[in-house]
C-alpha cells in the first residue's frame, strides 16, 4: 500500500467503513511507516474531536418556531382539493397521533435563550391568514397607557403592505384570501433603553411580523414585569392571526403582573373567539384588579 | 419515515396549516443546528433555518415518502445554506458565546469551561474555512451520525464523492488547525 493510498485508508477506518483484508493491509503499512502513523494518530485525534464538537446540540432561538409559522402563514395554502395521496410505503402500522399542545409551546418556548435574528429586513408580506382580524387588532400601548387599542385607520398601513396587498391580490386572483391585517404600530413600545423593543418596532413598522415577534419575546425577557412587553408581543400574534399565542401571551402577562388592561384586552380576544364564558370572567377579574378600565368599557 | 410524520405530511397537503407546525417543532433543532454548524452564526443559522422550512412547505406536495423525512429536510437545509454561503462575500464570525448554551448538561469546572469553549472556537473557525461542499458533507457525518449512503442521499452525491469530499475536508482541517497559533489542539502536521 502506498502512503497516498493508507491516507484515503485512514479517513475510511474511522467512518467505520475499512474491513477485512483492506484494514488489514492498511494496518500492515502503519506498522511499517512511520509518517503514516503519525497521520493515523492526528487524524483520530481530529476525529475524536470533531464527534464530541459537532454532536453537541445548540438550542434555537426564542421564537423561531413562532417566526417560521408566521413565515408560513404568509404562504398560499395547500387546497384540500388539491392534495393528493402520498405514495405509501407498505407494512406500516399505525399508531394514535399524540394530542398536539402547540399554544404552549409556541409561547413557552419564547420564554428560553436571548437568540435573534439578522438585522437583514425582507420585503415586507401582507399576511394571507383567515383568521386575521378585520376590524379591530390590539395596538401594543405603552407602560401607562390605559385607553382601548384603537381601530387602525388607513393611514396606519404601511405604504409597501398596500403595495405588496396590491401584487398579492393581483397574483392571487382565484385565491379566497382575507383582507391583510392593519395593525396600528406600537408606538409605544416598550421604552426601557432596550434595544431588543425598538428594533422589534422598527420591524413592525415595516410589516416584518416575524422578526418584530422574535424582538418582542427578546424584550419580554428583560422586562418580565412590564405589561407593555406582553401586549406588545400578544399584538403582533394577533396580527397573524395566531389568536391561540396571543391568548396565551395574555394569560402569562396576567399571571406575572396582574395588570387589569391585559385583561381586558383579553376579554376582547375571548369574546371575538365566542369563548363568552371566560370572556365574562376575564372582565370580571379586570373589575377587581382595577375598576378603571373596564368602566371605560362600558362593561 | 415514521408513520407521524407522513401523517402530518398528509395533513399539511389537506390544507392544515398547523400539521407543519408540528414537523416545524419536531425538526426545528435538527435543522437550526445544521445550519448552524454550516454558517457558524446564530442569526444567519436563524435565518437558514426558516427559509429551510419554507421551502419545505413549498416543495412538500412532492415529496416522496420512501425516503425519510429527516433525509430530505436536511437536504433542503444543506442547499439553502450552500446557496447563502455562496452568495455571501464576506463569512460572518462565527459566535463565540455559543458553547455556553450548548445543551451539555455536564458540570464543568471553569477551566474545564474554558477550555471547552476555546475548542469549540478554533473548530468552529476552522470549519468556516472550508468550501462549502466540504463543511456540509462533515457536519452531515458528524452531526448526525450519517452514513456514506445517507450523505449521498442528502446531497444527491455520488457515493464516491462523498468519500473524498471527507477525506479532503478532514486534511484541510489538519492543515488548518495545525498551523493554528493557538495551538489548542497540538495538531501537527504530518
Amino acid at each position: 500500500m502506498k502512503c497516498v493510498d493508507a491516507v484515503a485508508a485512514i479517513s475510511m477506518m474511522l467512518d467505520g467503513r475499512l474491513a477485512g483484508s483492506d484494514r488489514e493491509e492498511l494496518l500492515s503499512h502503519i506498522a511499517a511507516c512511520q509518517a503514516c502513523g503519525a497521520r493515523l494518530e492526528s487524524a483520530s485525534r481530529l476525529h475524536a474531536i470533531l464527534s464530541r464538537e459537532l454532536s453537541r446540540r445548540v438550542s434555537p432561538p426564542a421564537g423561531l418556531q413562532a417566526s417560521i409559522m408566521a413565515a408560513v402563514a404568509r404562504e398560499k395554502g395547500y387546497a384540500p382539493a388539491a392534495a393528493k395521496p402520498l405514495l405509501r410505503m407498505p407494512h406500516l402500522w399505525l399508531r394514535p397521533l399524540a394530542t398536539a399542545a402547540a399554544v404552549a409551546g409556541l409561547i413557552a418556548f419564547g420564554w428560553m435563550s436571548n437568540e435573534h435574528f439578522s438585522d437583514r429586513q425582507t420585503a415586507p408580506v401582507p399576511s394571507t391568514v383567515a383568521r386575521a382580524p378585520e376590524k379591530e387588532s390590539a395596538r401594543p400601548l405603552g407602560n401607562h397607557e390605559t385607553a382601548v387599542p384603537a381601530m387602525p385607520s388607513a393611514g396606519t398601513f404601511p405604504a409597501q403592505q398596500k403595495k405588496a396587498a396590491a401584487a398579492v391580490k393581483s397574483d392571487t386572483a382565484n385565491v379566497v384570501s382575507p383582507k391583510p391585517p392593519q395593525p396600528t404600530p406600537p408606538g409605544n413600545a416598550v421604552k426601557a433603553g432596550d434595544r431588543s423593543s425598538a428594533v422589534a418596532e422598527n420591524y413592525w413598522q415595516n410589516g416584518d411580523y416575524a422578526r418584530a415577534i422574535a424582538y418582542f419575546h427578546r424584550t419580554l425577557d428583560s422586562n418580565p414585569g412590564n405589561p407593555a412587553s406582553y401586549r406588545n408581543l400578544a399584538a403582533a400574534y394577533q396580527s397573524l392571526g395566531m389568536m391561540a399565542e396571543s391568548i396565551v401571551v395574555y394569560n402569562m402577562g396576567i399571571r406575572q403582573t396582574g395588570d387589569a388592561q391585559l385583561m381586558v384586552e383579553l376579554g376582547k380576544i375571548q369574546e371575538k373567539e365566542g369563548d363568552m364564558d371566560n370572556a365574562v370572567e376575564t372582565y370580571a377579574n379586570a373589575t377587581l384588579a382595577d375598576p378603571s378600565p373596564y368602566i371605560e368599557q362600558g362593561g | 419515515m415514521t408513520n407521524e410524520d407522513l401523517h402530518l405530511v398528509e395533513r399539511t397537503l389537506r390544507g392544515e396549516r398547523e400539521a407543519f407546525g408540528h414537523l416545524v417543532k419536531k425538526y426545528e433543532g435538527l435543522v437550526y443546528n445544521l445550519t448552524y454548524r454550516m454558517t457558524g452564526s446564530r442569526e444567519e443559522a436563524a435565518d437558514m433555518a426558516q427559509e429551510a422550512f419554507l421551502r419545505a412547505y413549498r416543495s412538500l406536495a412532492s415529496y416522496n415518502p420512501e425516503y425519510k423525512f429527516t433525509t430530505w429536510i436536511c437536504k433542503i437545509a444543506s442547499h439553502a445554506c450552500i446557496d447563502h454561503l455562496r452568495r455571501q462575500r464576506t463569512r460572518s464570525m462565527p459566535d463565540e458565546d455559543l458553547d455556553r448554551l450548548a445543551d451539555g448538561g455536564e458540570s464543568l469546572s471553569a477551566h474545564e469551561e474554558y477550555e471547552r469553549a476555546e475548542t469549540g472556537r478554533v473548530i468552529r473557525e476552522a470549519l468556516a474555512t472550508l468550501p462549502e461542499k466540504y463543511r456540509t458533507v462533515l457536519v452531515l457525518r458528524y452531526m448526525e451520525d450519517m452514513t456514506y449512503e445517507d450523505i449521498a442521499e442528502t446531497l444527491d452525491i455520488p457515493l464516491g464523492t462523498v468519500k473524498t469530499h471527507l477525506r479532503r475536508a478532514r486534511l484541510l482541517l489538519q492543515e488548518k488547525l495545525s498551523l493554528s497559533e493557538e495551538g489548542v489542539l497540538g495538531f501537527e502536521m504530518c
